[in-house]
């Protein structure tokens, strides 16, 4: 009966849903899904048919995943994410890529570091582009280095061979990981909303 | 599924979806004020009104959210055929809400045509 459940089709669907919607609070985003999960099931049920074509018109019925999606975020009270111009976001970006090269320089690296990472984060916060469970995830693993390289330089001058230059480089890099990585997410974020700006725009 | 229903284009301009986000909720408690009707069901209604459909899985988040801020309540109800029914239902506070709506109504349906037509002036 419930076999539509490995149609590619609802499943691809659904898991749109899901992506786009990844903002919202877990148990609304679950409550969402079901939801929709019910509908094809009993719309499918009322059908005479239960062939692709039938799939394919309950899901033309519910609408874009998108706007799906950005109807529930809307829902939460939260405001449409609204692209700011890529220049903006590839000097916000940029400052975080370039904290480590700047943690390296002698003696005033870790402060200019410190510096690039809190205006990048500033500038994370004040724009309108990245809902605020992005911005939280991002602040949390860009200030993460702050915690995390002084904790792996004390693991090493434990080991046998104490803090050497090439120890400290390593955990310099090791530190910088969850930086690259916020940077990673906030690019492809932006990304996508610069996409379905330019397509709401055509 | 029923022929001849209005198409859930969801291209429809921004006026239309402005409009239709203040009053759609009070659509969806009026069509629950006669007894309780399952997700489908209240879906297909919406969409006999031209002017009120939209795309139907943009109705679950207004429905998600009458539920929470305690205008509707879900049960679930057996069906002999398929799956469960999940019905939606109004509460006394959701009743409420819509009274008040209906006693406001005429009175800005008035406003809003006064403006649009000066020359009907009373």
């Amino acid at each position: 009966m419930n076999d539509h459940h490995d149609q590619p089709l609802v499943h691809a669907y659904l898991a749109e849903v899901a992506q786009r919607t990844s903002a919202l609070p877990d148990a609304t985003r679950r409550e969402l899904l079901a939801n929709l999960r019910e509908h094809i099931d009993v719309a499918l049920a009322e059908s005479d048919r239960a062939d692709q074509e039938t799939v394919r018109q309950i899901l033309d019925r519910l609408g874009r995943p998108q706007a799906v999606a950005d109807a529930a975020l809307a829902e939460e009270g939260w405001p449409r994410a609204e692209a700011e111009s890529p220049g903006r976001t590839t000097v916000t970006l940029g400052l975080i890529v370039l904290s480590l090269p700047l943690a390296l320089i002698p003696a005033v690296g870790p402060v200019l570091a410190l510096a690039a990472t809190v205006t990048a984060v500033v500038r994370v916060w004040k724009s309108a582009q990245w809902v605020r469970k992005e911005k939280m995830q991002a602040t949390l693993l860009l200030l993460s280095p702050v915690v995390v390289t002084p904790a792996i330089a004390v693991v090493l001058s434990l080991t046998a061979s104490g803090v050497t230059p090439v120890a400290l480089l390593a955990a310099c890099a090791a530190a910088f990981c969850p930086p690259l990585v916020a940077a990673a997410r906030l690019w492809r974020s932006a990304a996508r909303i610069r996409t379905i700006g330019a397509i709401a725009e055509a | 599924m029923v022929p001849g229903e209005a198409s859930y284009d969801s291209a429809d301009g921004p006026v239309a979806s402005q409009l239709r986000r203040g009053v759609l909720e009070y659509c969806v408690l009026a069509l629950l004020r006669d007894g309780p009707r399952y997700g489908v069901e209240l879906l297909q209604e919406l969409a006999q009104v031209q002017v009120m459909a939209t795309s139907q899985g943009t109705i679950y988040p207004l429905l998600s959210r009458l539920r929470r801020a305690g205008l509707a309540e879900t049960y679930l109800r057996e069906s002999a055929s398929g799956p469960s029914r999940r019905y939606y239902t109004l509460t006394d506070d959701g009743r409420r809400a819509l009274e008040e709506f209906t006693a406001l109504w005429p009175a800005f349906r008035t406003a809003v045509d006064h403006f649009l037509n000066p020359g009907d002036l009373p």
